[in-house]
């Protein structure tokens, strides 16, 4: 089963970089966003099962984002993937209720045993 | 030598990402020294002419008196410097966040100046270099000046570079008055050098 | 750890020490064919140590005087003593950027430099190592104070 996934950051190498860390074996529609506000209305648009997304953006941050899913209540699980590594930054946006916090580069295996441990992929493909 | 006028958006956007994981790592460091969240902005990366450079030095920071560190580094044909311009209004909130004694002296700064330098500049350019696979060597770290307005730092009538690429990082602490700028500027033979670096990352 | 364990950490360290340190290091054969090549000189002069080694100095680097620098040599290798040379003889040995090309007002590193010999088990010297100090700083303050000296001289 196909799942659709969607990358928000507002680099277009990070984007590019995301998209090709996903499992090789992994069938997905990807579909990206620049910003958040972009990601909401994609979200409202309905369909996506899952985000990964960045925290330094502009118009509408990642934290915003969280922010915004979480008062309109809105049916995806979120992945934070940034270069903002302090543990602050871990904890606040497990707060705003993203499963979890990826750091910047993304590496495939990080990619796949996260996947995995939430039942998204096998666990052989990690 | 091949001149760089323009980064292309690509180019630009690359170097914004890659900055933005460096100063991520130096941000986690000095959220550690100081037990502080430090908000993250989005880096700004212009080519400057030597001509413009003062003005760009100069709308950074809008401060009446700032101190500055700068440090060289090289490595793998890719040459710079990270400068630190400290806003002089900061050292009193960075002396409690450091605890040092309240009534500073002059010593005193200096250290405080020092301490921020080494983790900011130093986590930037070891962050970049890793993402670049270079093993940056770094120089001893040279003050530019301290307590004077910002436009008095540099001396640009000898410099002897044409244009420079310019890596903008504006730190602020949430919740305590402190700010700084972080900037990397490389030479013009480093961008020409680097933009081939980076074409790998670049392609589809 | 045993001791030879804890002999090889500390060969490691002193390894990434010398890579690391903020100094040039070469090492020369009797007929300066480089021997080694630490991670000051890799990187100002952005040629590695593969690409180095085995190699003659003064054909990598027409900027080094080969009699001047060959004199001095000699006498470390013949005498077993040091040789120094002063960034007012010559500013530089290896013509490299200023280690601050963009704030720095000079053109290019300022250097002092050490020529030390490096003993055979038997006393013999068969090689001697170059280090080099970056002293660009102070050699521009040094032209500075002259310069404002001789303002106040003529006075």
């Amino acid at each position: 089963m196909t799942t659709k996934v969607l990358i928000c950051d507002d680099s277009n190498m990070a984007r590019k970089q995301m998209s090709r860390a996903l499992p090789d074996n992994w069938p997905t529609d990807v579909t990206f966003a620049k910003n958040g506000q972009e990601a909401i209305d994609i979200i409202k648009a309905g369909g996506q099962e899952l985000m990964f997304l960045d925290l330094t953006m502009p118009v509408l941050d990642g934290y915003q984002t969280l922010e915004a899913i979480r008062k309109d209540d809105l049916p995806i699980m979120v992945i934070v993937v940034s270069g903002d590594i302090q543990p602050e930054a871990r904890e606040r946006v497990k707060k705003l209720g993203a499963i979890e916090f990826i750091k910047k580069p993304v590496d495939q295996s990080k990619i796949s045993s996260v996947l995995s441990e939430y039942g998204m992929i096998g666990g052989d493909d990690a | 030598m091949p001149e760089v006028t323009a980064l292309t958006e690509d180019e630009r956007d690359c170097y914004q990402e890659i900055t933005n994981v460096a100063m991520g790592q130096a941000a986690d460091r000095l959220a550690r020294l100081l037990g502080v969240y430090v908000v993250l902005p989005i880096p700004n990366v212009n080519i400057i002419e030597r001509s413009e450079f003062k003005m760009t030095i100069k709308s950074l920071e809008d401060a009446p008196s700032v101190s500055a560190v700068c440090q060289g580094f090289i490595g793998a044909g890719v040459a710079g410097e990270a400068l630190l311009i400290f806003n002089d209004a900061s050292f009193k909130d960075i002396s409690q966040l450091l605890k040092y004694s309240q009534t500073q002296t002059q010593e005193e700064e200096l250290e405080m100046l020092m301490d921020v330098a080494n983790v900011l500049n130093g986590a930037c350019i070891q962050g970049i270099g890793k993402q670049l696979d270079i093993n940056f060597s770094q120089s001893h770290p040279v003050i530019l000046g301290r307590h004077r307005p910002i436009n008095e730092l540099l001396d640009e009538k000898h410099a002897t570079w044409q244009r420079t690429m310019a890596i903008e990082i504006n730190y602020t602490i949430e919740d305590h008055n402190i700010n700084c700028d972080l900037l990397l500027l490389f030479t013009e033979e480093s961008v020409h050098h680097m933009n081939r670096l980076i074409s790998f990352l670049l392609e589809d | 750890m045993t001791d030879s364990q804890l002999e090889m950490t500390e060969l490691h360290w002193l390894m990434d020490i010398l890579q690391t340190i903020d100094v040039g290091l070469v090492v020369l054969d009797r007929s300066y064919s480089i021997k080694l090549w630490n991670g000051f000189m890799e990187n100002h002069s952005g040629i590695s140590p593969d690409e180095v080694k085995g190699k003659n100095l003064f054909s990598l680097f027409d900027e080094i005087d080969e009699d001047w620098f060959k004199k001095k040599a000699e006498s470390v290798f013949l005498l077993n003593t040091r040789a120094f040379t002063i960034s007012e003889q010559r500013p530089y040995l290896f013509r490299f950027h200023n280690n601050h090309p963009i704030t720095g007002r000079a053109e290019f590193m300022h250097q002092n430099a050490t020529i030390i010999p490096l003993n055979n088990v038997d006393g013999s010297t068969e090689h001697i190592c170059l280090i080099v100090y970056d002293v660009t700083n102070s050699a521009m303050s040094k032209r500075d104070l002259e310069g404002i000296k001789s303002l106040l001289d003529a006075r």
